[in-house]
């Protein structure tokens, strides 16, 4: 008789204990579905700050500046596109610049720009990683040499930089 | 039988202690887990905010303006460079910890991989504020900004007129100048040749408008060479950093003169001869056998050189 009871306190007290460890499990399961949601948002933002922050002062960079502030030099830009070496160099999954007379094209449609075509084009397709991604924008203005009557000068226009940033997988 | 009853109220508490234990330090286990996780989460969260900032210096052609970093906590960087990794750009990583109440540095966050900047710091500096300014490097043209982080005192004995200027219009703070070695705390930066500095930066270029243009930096009872801005990036980083970041710079610095090649033969089109394409590629093979600072001195020499060869050029026609 007291062997049996003893029996069933064990067995009240192992019901207990794996209802409880179940409990704690999904408390567990619960806050890392929680956190981790918290640090892909975060993740997110960062990247999409990084990529605003480089965005903006792109056309300041070596590789496009035309020796002015926030000015591209398509002379210059014309001679990176799809140059593989620059994949990595900034945090962007993918950039292209965008010539004023295309502002209201589609992008399919545009006139792509290579060595064959410029200045007769329409967007530098520096390179793309064709992953996921969110695209920022931002203005710049966007010169290269021209001639007219045998003089040489700097034509300038207003141009749109769109750089991607990865998207987080859900 | 009281023997009997004594084993099974033993066996009772020994089931609860040896379960409830274990449930217990797993529980603790978890919680340290999440708290550690969560630490160092915050903490690349800040390295990567840090990067992000660093992203906006980049400057035009002026120098940019210089920023103030404040923490609550006092907070460790520590950089490391590989001109190896990324090629040809190769790559910096930034992580960052902060001390804790107790006084103990918590785990550092993760590696922030950086790789179109050029940070020149100490391999790990430490403090509640930092102060980061960026200064454009030309050679002739631009080839990057140098971003330089800072936290120590900083007394400048005897600064040439040209450096103490630049350094006041960026308002920067923990930095001196003096006159007297008596009355300059902090680490010394002498431009005189004097016994008592940790850092001595000796002029080199007699032919120059100023001697400062070019020479070499002695600090941990080594040599550094620099030009041009290079002063500044030498002065407040460590010397490995300062010589790998050289060489990033150089790698980068090629990359860009394939691009004013390429751009030469653009404007070739619209009726520009620039003229300067043998001469680029000259400066690309002295740029690559660089191996240290020691051989800036010739770079120097050569990159005069284009900067006279642009000037010649045709207004409507300038590289650069």
């Amino acid at each position: 008789m007291k062997n049996k009871k003893s029996q069933l306190k064990i067995q009240e007290m192992s019901f207990m204990l794996v209802a409880l460890v179940l409990f704690f499990a999904i408390i567990v399961i619960f806050a890392f579905a929680i956190i981790y949601s918290n640090i892909q948002k975060t993740a997110s933002s960062v990247k999409e700050e990084r990529t605003f922050s480089s965005i903006n002062v792109l056309a300041n960079s070596p590789e496009f500046n035309c020796g002015k502030t926030n000015c591209i030099d398509g002379d210059k830009l014309i001679n990176i596109l799809g140059e593989k070496q620059y994949f990595n160099f900034w945090e962007f999954s993918s950039l292209k610049i965008i010539r004023y007379s295309a502002f209201n094209s589609s992008e399919d449609k545009m006139i792509k720009c290579s060595l064959d075509n410029y200045p007769e084009c329409e967007i530098f397709e520096v390179y793309d990683k064709k992953i996921p991604e969110r695209k920022i924008s931002s203005f710049a203005v966007l010169c290269f040499k021209e001639q007219e009557n045998g003089e040489v000068y700097d034509k300038c226009e207003i141009a749109k930089i769109i750089a991607g940033t990865e998207k987080q997988e859900k | 039988m009281q023997s009997k009853k004594a084993i099974e109220m033993s066996f009772n508490w020994i089931f609860v202690i040896i379960v409830g234990g274990f449930i217990l330090f797993l529980a603790i286990y978890m919680a340290g887990k999440f708290m550690k996780t969560g630490g160092t989460g915050i903490q690349t969260q800040t390295a990567f905010e840090l990067v992000s900032l660093l992203n906006s210096f980049e400057t035009g052609l002026a120098s940019g303006k210089s920023q103030q970093l404040e923490f609550k906590k006092e907070a460790q960087i520590y950089l490391e460079c590989d001109e190896l990794s990324n090629k040809p750009f190769g790559k910096q990583t930034i992580k960052m910890s902060e001390k804790s109440f107790s006084g103990k540095i918590s785990e550092t966050g993760e590696e922030v991989p950086i790789r179109n900047l050029y940070i020149f710091s100490e391999e790990e500096i430490s403090g509640n504020k930092f102060y980061i300014f960026p200064k454009p490097f030309f050679m002739p043209f631009k080839v990057s900004d140098l971003t330089i982080i800072y936290s120590k005192n900083y007394c400048f004995y005897k600064a040439p007129d040209e450096i103490k200027r630049e350094i006041q219009d960026l308002n920067l703070g923990n930095i001196i100048f003096a006159d007297n070695l008596k009355n300059c705390p902090g680490t010394r930066v002498c431009f005189e040749s004097s016994v008592n500095c940790e850092i001595k930066v000796t002029g080199l270029c007699n032919e120059c408008k100023d001697k400062y243009d070019h020479g070499k930096i002695e600090k941990d009872n080594r040599e550094i060479y620099y030009f041009g801005n290079l002063i500044y990036a030498g002065i407040f980083s460590s010397n490995a950093v300062y010589e790998c970041n050289l060489k990033r710079i150089m790698n980068r610095f090629k990359e860009l003169s394939l691009i004013y090649i390429d751009k030469e033969k653009i404007i070739a089109r619209k009726g520009c001869n620039a003229n300067i394409e043998a001469s680029l590629y000259g400066i690309m093979n002295i740029a690559d056998a660089l191996d240290s600072s020691a051989s800036l001195e010739l770079l120097y020499r050569g990159i005069e050189n284009i900067e006279l060869i642009n000037k010649r050029i045709e207004e409507g026609c300038k590289l650069f």
